[in-house]
């Protein structure tokens, strides 16, 4: 009976294109665990025209950076950044809210997304993202301060006490939020 | 036996001359480490070099007598060499090449070229014993050549991944031991070694792929084996020397291909020449290139095996002891590892080889293919659980062969951008940078008399934070530092710009962040503290070491402290004693100013250390014995300044250039390390009464390195506008947007010595590490313990970390006009 019988060559060779592609793949796959790369030069060119200050021409690039990489908060990120920058109070909250929809951190995000609500006149939607990111940062003594503070500020007196005393138990030497537990006693 | 001797001789004191002119070529090593003569043998060595050199003459002349007198060409060649090496020496006697080596290319080039009378040894050896290596037709009479030697070394490969795993693995259990690794108890060990299995193979696999086909490639002749195998061998040699040693001292261009591949041909040669003069000395024949230099295989007896795997266990012992602290970043480790590895590597092959087994003789397809395919099967199904992470997480510290192999395994096939931004932003010696006046208060005018007090600034190198009562309610060794502390603002969360002494003292006295250069010069301009003192016409009492003679500007105010003595000799109680004199001496109503860097708890004093008698469990004894005697010393000299009526008025401040790893992690030393334990530093401020009672402050919030200088500024009563993120801010008297900025913002520290960098927010109980030297990074939360925890690093707060280290780093461009440079 006839066997076929691979060239052992051929058998080595194609265990080295194995290894060779398995050594590429993890490769990649690292990259694309670690997420995209935020040194493109797309993205690089916003942080650049926002770093010169040059705030008109950053927003376009923006905005087709956002676009260009729709999965990827941190553009979201600098296009929320350019219109905060540019005081346009709801175009900024709403590049907030979309970063804050992909991100798994508030910390860039908060408090500005409430700033940005308040500046733009929508009071209700400025408190509601301060207890956003209280809720989804809560062991956070800044984001709770934030809210007592926004609650204090809207006469919400005995909520605004209660949140310092937890904000002052998360960080107890904090003489900011000592003084604003005193303000609102 | 003369001549092998002398020819080792030779090539040691090659080495020896290209590491030492290697290690000044890098700046950081150079100001760091040679010109204050860390390591004393190191300036002696080069204090000798050129009378050594004579004797090394002589050595080569013994070494290649033989070669003299053999045909033309390699008696030439011999010639050539001996008459060169004399020129060599007679210039190294009238202007020693050693001692005036600096930080540039020269250094490299001396480098360079005491490495080739290590290749023409090399070659000579070779050329003499060429009839042994045979032309390239030469045909093999044995060998591992073809399909049959594919089994001895499918096998050899297997046995070598596992002898290293459990050779590693039984050290590893002798240092556990001592520990408490809750992660590497029961389950978590036998996976964590199941892992390291794994890992070996996957990377010895490839070298049987390699060997196999590179047997192929070599055919029956001998002679194209020997120069195929050394080719490839050579290749791997270049490739480590590039990772380990051209990345750690930053070795620029073009440099780190010429230095690696002449580093190769130097280390294959020298082997293949030792080996063929050897077989040459017995009479033996030379098979194959692989086994030239890895040895013929032969039948041994067990105990012979298990003898020879015992040495290589011991050498593998050796090398962790002798790198547990004295190492840089586990350079030598890794090294020294990788020599454990070759010789695992050429045990296994001599003995696994050797055995005519039926399964050494034959090796089916399916067999190659099961035993190539499947480690890596094994590691790609492996979805380890949190607990198994962790402890895969942990044993790397124990384990420095899995570290290697994990290493080899997840290197990424491409260097990101960011990783090529951080290098080239970093250890800028190569761009010229003129320095900017930085000024705290412009203009600047004297104080009254009255506002002048007495300033003394104590920076002790690598002085850690929880080493000191005032931080640690465990520490029970530091009396007098403790009742300073009672009488001070002890600031809990502080950091240190910089994780090493050459930029992080030129921080703290600009005040400032600074270019990634040591040094931008003059100073003068950028020398926040200095321009203080010298329009108050303070007098200074100063230790002049290596950094400070660049930073200062010559005074008739500037009297030196510890004169005379070596940088690495700058002793606490020795300063403090000769102050204290100074002091009662000092005419009534001069503003004094003293400042000092000791070197007592430096890594490269341990030698001088001995353990301590004294109760120091749960410390790092010789450490924590050498802040007892510091304490004891800063203890007088507070008493000193009250019997001079000086300390109620005084304004004292004691902190550290950076932190030190003590052996967390196994690490020792602070390197370019960015660690939780090497970036926090203590800092504790006595101020005096009249500031003390006016000024309002948060000991609490992150007070950074840079913050000093101004912190002395408002001391005596100069008001600081806020003037952009570089510079630092006085920790007293701030108001509460400059208190919400401090505990809220994102404060971007950096390695001295490495484009390591990293991002402390969240009031200091966050930091985030980008190392792009090993391209990786690594994110640390601190607990209500106190203790830090490493957590994972989600994408997205990874792009917002690394956006705050390019804003800073960009800034410094903008600021410094430093040319941009995106990658390099």
């Amino acid at each position: 009976m006839n066997t076929f019988r691979v060239p052992r060559l051929a058998v080595l060779l194609g265990l080295a294109a194995l290894y060779a592609a398995a050594y590429l793949w993890s490769g990649r796959a690292r990259q694309h665990a670690a997420g995209f790369d935020p040194m493109a030069p797309d993205v690089r060119a916003v942080e650049l025209a926002l770093r010169d200050g040059r705030l008109a021409a950053a927003l376009p690039l923006a905005q087709s950076a956002a676009a260009a990489h729709p999965d990827d908060p941190f553009p979201m990120f600098l296009l929320a950044s350019a219109h905060h920058r540019l005081e346009q109070w709801t175009a900024a909250a709403a590049a907030w809210e979309r970063y804050l929809a992909q991100s798994t951190s508030v910390d860039a995000a908060c408090p500005d997304i409430a700033i940005a609500y308040d500046r733009a006149g929508d009071a209700e939607r400025a408190l509601a993202s301060y207890r956003t990111c209280a809720e989804r940062d809560p062991e956070n003594p800044d984001r709770v301060a934030d809210l007592a503070a926004a609650l204090s500020g809207r006469g919400a007196r005995e909520e605004a006490h209660r949140l310092y005393e937890r904000a002052i138990a998360l960080d107890p030497g904090n003489p900011l939020l000592v003084a604003g537990k005193t303000a609102v006693e | 036996m003369i001549r092998p001797v002398a020819r080792v001789l030779v090539v040691a004191f090659c080495w020896m001359t290209t590491l030492h002119a290697l290690v000044a070529s890098s700046t950081f090593a150079y100001l760091q480490f040679l010109r204050p003569r860390v390591f004393p043998w190191t300036g002696t060595f080069a204090d000798w070099h050129a009378t050594a050199a004579w004797a090394w003459l002589v050595l080569l002349c013994v070494a290649t007598g033989r070669d003299l007198t053999r045909p033309w060409s390699g008696r030439l060649m011999a010639r050539v060499l001996v008459a060169l090496a004399t020129a060599a020496v007679i210039a190294n006697t009238v202007r020693p090449t050693l001692p005036a080596l600096a930080n540039d290319a020269g250094s490299l080039t001396v480098a360079a070229l005491a490495l080739l009378p290590v290749v023409c040894l090399a070659w000579l050896d070779i050329h003499a014993h060429r009839g042994l290596v045979g032309h390239a037709a030469a045909v093999m009479t044995g060998g591992t050549d073809g399909a049959d030697g594919d089994a001895a070394l499918l096998n050899a490969s297997v046995v070598t991944a596992v002898a290293l795993a459990v050779l590693h693995a039984v050290l590893a259990l002798a240092r556990l031991a001592t520990q408490f690794e809750p992660d590497l108890m029961g389950i978590g060990l036998i996976v964590a070694f199941g892992h390291s299995v794994v890992s070996h193979l996957v990377v010895l696999v490839p070298v049987f792929l390699v060997a196999a086909l590179v047997s192929r490639l070599a055919g029956q002749r001998r002679g194209r084996s020997f120069w195929i195998w050394s080719a490839v061998l050579s290749i791997g040699v270049a490739v480590l020397f590039d990772r380990l040693i051209n990345n750690a001292l930053m070795v620029p261009g073009l440099w780190r291909p010429g230095l690696a591949v002449l580093a190769a041909a130097a280390v294959v040669g020298t082997w293949a020449g030792l080996q063929l003069n050897r077989r040459a000395r017995q009479s033996l024949p030379v098979v194959d290139g692989l086994s030239l230099y890895f040895g013929m295989p032969v039948r041994q007896r067990h105990l012979h095996r298990l003898v020879a795997l015992l040495g290589i266990a011991v050498l593998a012992w050796l090398v962790q002891r002798a790198t547990a602290i004295a190492d840089w970043d586990d350079v030598v480790l890794r090294l020294g590892t990788t020599v454990v590895w070759a010789l695992v590597c050429g045990w296994a092959y001599r003995t696994v080889a050797g055995r005519p087994s039926r399964r050494n003789r034959q090796a089916s397809n399916g067999r190659v293919v099961l035993v190539c395919v499947a480690p890596l099967v094994a590691l790609a199904l492996t979805s380890p659980s949190e607990d198994v992470r962790r402890a895969l997480g942990r044993y790397p510290v124990y384990d420095p062969s899995y570290r290697v192999a994990r290493g080899l395994i997840t290197t990424e096939a491409g260097t990101p951008a960011f990783i090529r931004y951080l290098r080239a932003n970093t250890g800028l010696t190569d761009v010229e940078i003129a320095p900017r006046s930085i000024d705290q208060v412009s203009p600047l005018p004297a104080v009254p008399d009255a506002r002048r007090p007495p300033v003394f600034l104590f920076v002790v190198d690598s002085l850690r934070h929880d080493y000191l009562g005032a931080y640690n309610p465990k520490v029970r060794f530091t009396p007098n530092l403790d009742a300073f502390a009672t009488d001070s603002v002890v600031f809990t969360n502080a950091f240190t710009r910089y994780g090493g002494t050459g930029l992080s003292v030129p921080a703290i006295w600009a005040g400032s962040a600074l270019p990634h250069k040591q040094y931008v010069t003059p100073f003068a301009p950028m020398n926040g503290l200095e321009k203080l003192l010298d329009v108050n016409a303070y007098r200074r009492y100063i230790s002049l070491d290596s950094i400070m003679v660049r930073l200062l500007q010559p005074s008739p105010l500037l009297d030196e402290l510890d004169k005379g003595v070596t940088v690495m000799d700058y002793e606490l109680c020795n300063t403090l004693s000769e102050l204290e004199g100074r002091l009662a001496a000092a005419p009534a109503g001069t503003p004094l100013f003293a400042y000092s860097l000791p070197q007592d708890v430096h890594m490269s004093r341990l030698s001088r250390w001995t353990t301590p008698s004294g109760d120091f469990a749960g410390f790092f004894a010789p450490y924590a014995g050498r802040i007892q005697a510091m304490d004891a010393c800063f203890g007088r000299f507070i008493a000193t300044l009250r019997r001079l009526n000086l300390y109620d008025r005084s304004l004292i401040i004691l902190t550290s250039d950076h932190g030190e790893m003590l052996g967390e992690d196994g690490q020792f030393g602070h390197s370019y390390h960015m660690f939780p334990a090497v970036v926090r530093v203590p800092l504790i401020v006595h101020l005096p009464a009249a500031a003390a009672a006016a000024r309002r402050v948060d000991p609490e919030a992150v007070a950074l390195s840079t913050d000093i200088t101004p912190t002395i500024y408002a001391a005596l009563g100069y008001a600081l506008a806020p003037q952009g993120r570089l510079l630092g801010r006085p920790l007293i008297g701030e108001d509460d947007g400059a208190l919400a900025r401090r505990r809220r913002g994102r404060h971007v520290l950096a390695a001295s010595y490495g484009a390591v960098y990293a991002v402390v927010s969240r009031n200091g109980r966050r930091l985030y590490v980008a190392d792009g030297v090993k391209a990786e990074d690594h994110l640390y939360e601190r607990t209500a313990s106190a203790s830090w925890t490493e957590r994972d690093v989600p994408p997205d707060v990874r792009a917002i970390e690394q956006y705050a280290i390019r804003q800073h780093i960009d800034e410094v461009a903008r600021v410094f006009a430093v040319p941009e440079r995106e990658s390099r």
